[in-house]
Formats: structure tokens, sequence, C-alpha cells
């Protein structure tokens, strides 16, 4: 029996839905399967920052992990050209603007480390600036008279994520990819050379249907099924103001401690970068679409960095606090491949998804058609956990 | 700061919760966003102010002898000027947290139990002009007059299917104000309805009485009281002048074509009420969609149990019922929490329950026939709706631009991945204001019934808060 589809892809988000939109650009039959709805989790959960620089929490250990460094600064350049060229590709408007980041410093040593990232950024040709305190207040006058120094990079800035992954999935409608919602996958079996799979089409009457692929992409993130891959589910909070008048064009990180802060077109201050939020348990373990509970110290924490980085935000209203989940690695970098293990059987997930999702998406596309992308994907590869599926008896 | 139980609102059923809490010996603790107890039906002058005949009316009899015993008792906490902005469940401790902001800042109370009782609000209708300055929330344009005998504005027009807005009405006649007329969407005979059951006239006397005086007296002073007729557009270049009425047919259609326009600078809209529910869903309290007795009300057992072990719920937001059922709902919820902890037997608050839990039997069941005659119908609102209309106020999303986001995304099926597309219920109200039609709107349009489409997620804070405050400790 010939398969139904070429690809089926686990997960309507953001890398799933573009990789179905890529995927079907160049030819392919691919049917979508997601248990909730489209754009429901981490996708749409972000605040939509496009940060090219390396961020705060890839510096940690900064000379341990230099090559993978410069490989990440890298796929940045790719991204910067991809997501210029997306609301022409999409037409429709994402909400993108890209009018520079500013990664901050408030003291010596703190600008210490952003010099070092400067010197990995600019060896792979990243367009990154360092500014000094004072210059970095006249380019952005709202920066606190604590700012030691900063980072420019000209092509930062965000993305609106309540309409990048609905824009992906309209255009693959038109290119006849099916989307089935409310399907909850419950079992991937390899039979007769090619992929079953089988999911509950309506949790409620447990209607079972199944369907025949070549290849299947797990993109499910923090709920990726089946093998052994390393990803775990993590709350997230992220804190929206009341709207303002215009007061930054820029996004705004910190080199030191979790603070991402812009301004949407609305006029809502979005201030986030990576405070963490309660995960809910069910029957005993962590549950991943329970919306976390929130973590008052996170709210205040979050909202301390960015008044002590833009005194402005003490004078608003806090509009509203919302937590999301979504998925890291053990070494915080994504899983983007072919198992080993299971040929036929990708997986995309975590890191950075949203700045980096449609990139993702289009690279991901290459190596399941050719077998091969044009900017390697090795590093990421779930190859580097094999060990842990070397027990799991899979053909 | 910790309590035993820990009560939000201190309307009708938080005193009584209130009271019956610490007679059981629990530390009670209520909390409230106004500055002295009563709630809604009881909203006290300010300090600086004396109102002479505060609310002399029979109806408000029981309510204010619950508001003098419950101020008297010493050893009930009460944090006035306070909203509570979450519930955090239990984690690593036993106790929930409620996080609070008051004037000075956030502070957080520790408490064993927690009893929600946040009450309603005025259910908002769209329809074109609907978004204009003067046009207001019946309850809105009561709470001035109530508490300080205020009339803000020159001449008022109510419109709506409740008869709570010839109450209102009254008291802007007595306290000095014009009404040009109070419009009913119903028939005059379904109104009549009410008192077809001798029983039900007997047993609710007082509410009955109230009704009849305010319509001997409007009646008196010339107010108009129609039936079959309708608001169709408020009218005004950038503040109310006029409202357009419709007669409706036997059919229920508006007659659109035979519209007259009345003069007036308030038009007080009165359809009805929907129970305040954010705070119980955040706390992850499960409801159920009722349309008529308050879209989302909260499901209970029969101590008013919430399915959030440890959190109970009485009044408005288990269903609209008024403020009797509300006062022995929290009285029972008290009992529950009390027998929990073990401040008294299970045996003992069965016993002083009985008389409560008959009476919340009996007064359910006119609030019941109330609540079925006031209802607008899902006709009249379908009716009324209009693409410019804005759906969500906070955030200028029409009802047109809505639909065009469905039809453009038929995979949006539940409330909360229309909000993240659409932006409704994103903005200052939190949706307070949106939520209902949303629901409704997405629920016909969607041919499924309104508990697939589900809720807004309802986040921290309840209410906006300062930043300044929030990094701020009381």
């Amino acid at each position: 029996m010939k398969p139904t589809y070429d690809v089926a892809v686990i997960g309507g988000g953001l890398i799933g839905c573009a990789c179905a939109y890529y995927l079907s650009k160049s030819g392919a039959q691919v049917v979508v399967l997601e248990r909730g709805q489209i754009n429901q989790g981490a996708s749409g959960q972000n605040a939509g920052s496009l940060h090219f620089q390396l961020e705060q929490r890839l510096i940690q250990n900064i000379e341990m992990d230099v090559r993978e460094l410069e490989f990440h600064v890298g796929l940045a350049k790719l991204a910067i050209t991809h997501w210029r060229s997306i609301g022409a590709e999409l037409k429709t408007d994402v909400g993108l603007s890209m009018h520079g980041g500013l990664m901050v410093s408030e003291s010596p040593v703190e600008t210490e480390l952003l010099e070092r990232k400067l010197q990995i950024e600019r060896s792979q040709g990243l367009m990154v600036e360092m500014l000094d305190g004072r210059e970095a207040r006249k380019l952005a006058p709202f920066l606190s008279d604590n700012i030691h120094a900063a980072l420019h990079c000209p092509d930062e800035g965000h993305s609106n994520p309540r309409l990048l992954t609905p824009a992906f999935v309209a255009r693959a409608t038109e290119l006849g990819v099916h989307f089935i919602t409310g399907a909850r996958v419950s079992a991937v079996q390899r039979a007769n050379q090619q992929w079953q799979v089988t999911f509950e089409a309506d949790t409620n009457t447990g209607n079972r249907k199944q369907i025949h692929c070549e290849n299947v992409l797990n993109t499910a993130g923090a709920w990726a099924v089946n093998l052994h891959i390393p990803l775990y589910p993590v709350g997230l909070t992220m804190n929206v103001t009341e709207k303002t008048a215009p007061l930054m064009p820029f996004l705004i990180q910190h080199v030191a401690r979790k603070l991402s802060l812009k301004q949407t077109e609305d006029g809502n201050l979005l201030i986030g970068g990576g405070w963490g939020a309660r995960l809910q348990q069910r029957s005993g373990s962590w549950s991943s679409n329970a919306s976390p509970h929130f973590k008052l110290e996170s709210v205040r924490g979050n909202l301390r960095a960015a008044v002590d980085v833009v005194p402005a935000v003490e004078s608003l209203r806090l509009l509203r606090t919302w937590t999301g989940t979504t998925a890291i690695t053990p070494d915080l970098l994504p899983v983007l491949g072919e198992v080993p293990q299971a040929p036929g059987f990708f997986v995309a997930s975590g890191g950075s998804g949203f700045t980096y999702g449609p990139t993702y998406a289009a690279l991901m596309t290459e190596l399941i058609l050719t077998g091969t992308s044009s900017y390697p994907l090795d590093p990421f590869s779930p190859a580097r956990f094999s060990s842990l599926n070397s027990f799991m008896g899979q053909n | 700061m910790k309590t035993d139980l820990a009560i939000i609102g201190a309307g009708p059923a938080g005193m009584a919760a209130a009271l019956a809490g610490q007679e059981c010996g629990l530390h009670v603790t209520v909390i409230d966003e106004q500055a002295k107890p009563g709630g809604q039906i009881l909203r006290q002058p300010p300090k600086q102010f004396t109102v002479t005949g505060w609310l002399e009316d029979r109806v408000y009899r029981e309510a204010k002898t619950l508001l003098n015993q419950a101020s008297e008792k010493s050893a009930i906490i009460w944090q006035f000027h306070s909203a509570v902005s979450a519930i955090v469940s239990p984690g690593v401790h036993d106790n929930f947290t409620l996080i609070i902001a008051g004037q000075n800042g956030i502070r957080e109370l520790l408490a064993k139990r927690v009893l929600i009782t946040p009450g309603c609000f005025d259910m908002p209708v769209l329809f074109p002009g609907c978004n204009l300055p003067g046009v207001m929330a019946s309850g809105g344009i009561q709470a001035f007059v109530k508490c300080q005998q205020l009339v803000p504005g020159e001449r008022f027009l109510f419109v709506g299917s409740h008869p709570l807005q010839l109450i209102v009405a009254d008291q802007i006649v007595k306290a000095g104000g014009k009404v040009a007329g109070v419009i009913f969407a119903q028939s005059r005979s379904r109104m009549l309805a009410l008192l077809k059951s001798p029983f039900t006239v007997l047993r609710n006397f007082d509410k009955f009485a109230q009704v009849g005086a305010a319509i001997g007296r409007l009646y008196k002073a010339g107010v108009p009281i129609t039936f079959n007729q309708t608001i169709v557009r408020a009218n005004g270049e950038d503040i109310l002048q006029s409202a357009t009425v419709a007669p409706i047919a036997n059919d229920g259609l508006i007659q659109k074509t035979s519209t007259s326009d009345i003069k007036c600078d308030r038009l007080g809209i009165c359809f009805g009420f929907l129970a305040a529910t954010e705070l119980a869903w955040q706390a992850g309290v499960e409801c159920i969609w009722d349309a008529k007795r308050g879209g989302w009300i909260t499901i209970h057992d029969e101590w008013m149990r919430s399915t959030v072990p440890g959190i109970s719920v009485a009044g408005e937001i288990t269903a609209i019922a008024g403020a009797d059922v509300a006062a022995l709902e929290g009285q029972i919820a008290a009992y529950g929490c009390a027998s929990s902890l073990g401040s008294v037997s299970l045996q003992q608050v069965e016993k002083l329950s009985v008389l409560p839990r008959l009476k919340v039997k009996r007064l359910r069941r006119f609030a019941r026939i109330l609540t079925e005659l006031s209802w607008p119908g899902a006709s009249l609102l379908d009716q009324l709706e209009s693409d410019s209309v804005n759906l969500c106020k906070c955030e200028e999303v029409t009802i047109g631009s809505f639909f065009r986001m469905m039809q453009l995304n038929p995979h949006i099926t539940t409330a909360n991945s229309a909000k993240l597309l659409s932006r409704a219920g994103m903005g200052l109200c939190q949706g307070r204001y949106c939520q209902y039609s949303v629901t409704r709107l997405m629920a016909r349009q969607l041919g499924v019934s309104e508990n697939k489409i589900g809720a807004f997620t309802s986040r921290f804070p309840a209410k906006a808060i300062a930043i300044h405050d929030l990094l701020k400790c009381e």
C-alpha cells in the first residue's frame, strides 16, 4: 500500500506549521496533527523577540562553548536574511520590526563579557557594535544612567507570535496541507517500510484514526513522544504593561540578567527574559498542557530588572503576567534532525524556537527531502543523544 | 499574615460567611476593594458624606441587619481598599497564598481555606453606539445614587429586560433626576407572569412591594414605562445625545423601519448580570456556561466547595440570584470550611445548615423564574449586533473583524485561541467586557456549545497593578 502522505508533522506550532508550508511548497503531501489548537503552545505564548546576538543564557560558560556559539552565530545570519523576506513570502503582516537591539551591561565586569561575546559574533560576520554608556543613552535616551555599555545589533527586533504561525497555516492550507486539530497521537510505528501514526481524532469519543506516511516529523516541543529525546518542559513567565506612547524602537536585553524588553506596535511593553514559572503536576508527573502557575518572585525579579534598565517602566501598570511552557534540552541547544535508530523519523524542537523557527523549518525541509541541508545541522542532531536510545530496541 | 478562612468580597455572601465562620471558631479575614463592607447592594456612603435615609426600603432590611452584625464583630479581620490579584494554590506548603494589591503596594496572605464571593457586574450588550460616553451600565448609575445621592446626568433613559431598571429609575427620580422612560424588551404579560404564583408573591413580598412602589412613583412622576421595545442605536457626536428605539413584533423581530428617537444624555443598560468568575478561573475552579444566569458560573457541591479542594464559592458566581441567596450560601460555605478544618463537627454544621438550605431552595426557585423572564433572548442580542461595533472595547476589536478572523482561521475553535489571534480580551479589563459576547458569538458561528468554546485563561493580576506598587512590599 502506498502511504497517504510524504510527511506527517506532529505538532501545530511554529516549526511544525512552517515545515508543513516549506515541505508542501517543494511538492510534498503533508498532514499536520495537533492535539489542541494551532499555535496554542510555546509558539503563541512567547514574547516574539528576534535575538540574533548570543543570548545571556547561552554565554554562561562562554569559553567552554566557543565552537557551538560560532555555529549559532552562523545560524543567526541565515535567520536575519530569512526574516527580511518573510512578510513578502507569507503575504501577511506578521508585525515584523527589525529596528535593532541593545544588549546592555551595568558594570565593567559585565562589559568584559559583552566584549568577549562581540569577538565571537564578529568572527562569524554578525553585524554588532559596542557602545559606551553615553553613546548608548544617545541612541536610546530611555536607558538608565546605570548602563555601562551596550552591544548594538541593528538587525534585531521582534515579530508577532500571535500572527506568524497562523500565516504559515493559511499559506500551507492553500498549498493543500491537511491540518487536523484535536488529534492526540497515541502511537507511531514502523510497518511495511512506512510509518503508521495512530491518533485519537476526538478525545471525548476515543475515535481512533490511522495514517500512513514516508516520514514523521515530531515538532511537538515539550510534548515529544516515543523515543528518548531529552526534552524537558519548563515554565516561563512573561509580563505585559498597559499601552503607552512610543518609547523604544529597540529590543533590549541584558548580558548578565534575565531580561528582554520591547514595545509592541499597539504600545504595550513586553517584558520577559527567561524567568521561571511553576509547572503543574497531574497524577504525579509534570503537566505540559496545563498553564504553569506564576511565581510572584519571578514577576518581581523580571520587573525589577526592567526598571533598572529602563526607569520609565516603573510608572506603568502591569496589565497581565502570562506563563507558558517551552521545551529545553540539557545543553540548551535545539534538537534538529533524523533519529539514527529510526530512519524517517525526524525531530525538530527546542532552542530559541521563535527567532529561528522559520529557518529551522526551511533547513529541516531540505534535510527531509534531500537528506542534507544547506547549513549543516549536525551539531543539533538528535544523534548526540544516541546513547540514550541504544537500549531501546528500535529498528 | 495567616488566616484560617480568607473571604474575597464583603458583600452579603462574604459578610454572612465571616459571621458564620467566626462563630464556628475560625480566624476569618475578609478582603474587599471598597472602603466599607456591604458589597454592591449596600454601597456605603464615603466617610465625608452624610446621606439621610440611606437605603430605607424594606428590601434592604435583611442585608442591613447582616451589615450591622458583621461590622460589630471585632474578631473578624477586615482588609479594605484591597484587591485580590491572584490566588496561588498550595505548592510545597499547605496554604493558599493570596496576592493582595492594597493602597501601599502588594502583600501576601496565607489561608487554609478560601471563599470566593466576588458578586456580579452588568451584562454588556453590543449595539451601534454602545461605546459612546453617556451609555452606562444601570448598576453603575445606581452606585452613584445609592451611596452618594449623586445624579450622574441630566436626562436618563433606561433600556433593557431586567426589572432592576425600575428600581434605578425610581432612585434617580427620588434623588431629583429626570427620567425620559423605562423600556422593556419583553411584553407586559411576560413580566406579569412573575405574579402568577401567589406563593412566589407572598414569599418575596418585599421585592414585589419595592418594584410595585417604584412603578407607582414613576407613574406619578410621569415616567413612561413601555414594553415590546428595544434600543437599536445610541446617537451623538462625541457624547450621547439621543437613543433610537424600535418596537419588537410578536415574532421577536425588531421593526427597524418604525424607529423613534428619544432625547437623553444618559442611557442605562439593564439586561441582566454576569458572574465575576475571573479569580475563580485563575485558581483553577471549573465553571459551566449558563447564558441566563450569569454566563460562566462556578460548579460547587452541597457545601459550596468548588472543584479545587480548599476553595469554596458563594453568591452570584454560583448563578445570579440576589443578595438573600448569596448570604445563605456564604453561611453554608463557611460551615463547610469550619467542619473540614475540624473546628466544629460535621453533625453540628449539618444541623446549622438545615434552615439555610431550605431557604436557598425556595429563593432559588424565584431567582430562576426571574432570570428566565428577564433574559433578553439570544435572538434580540443577535439582532442588535453590527459589524462596526466594538466587541472588545479595550483593544478596539470590532465584531466584523472578529468574524473575518474566524473565517480566515477555521482552525480557531476556542475562546483562548481566538483571543490570541484577535486580541479581544487582552486589554485592561481582562475580558470582563467581551468574554460573554465572544463565547456566545463563537458558539453560534461554529454551531457548538459554549462549554466547548471555553473561557479565556484568567491571568495575574485580576486587575491591572502599578508596577511601582508591585515592586514595593507593604
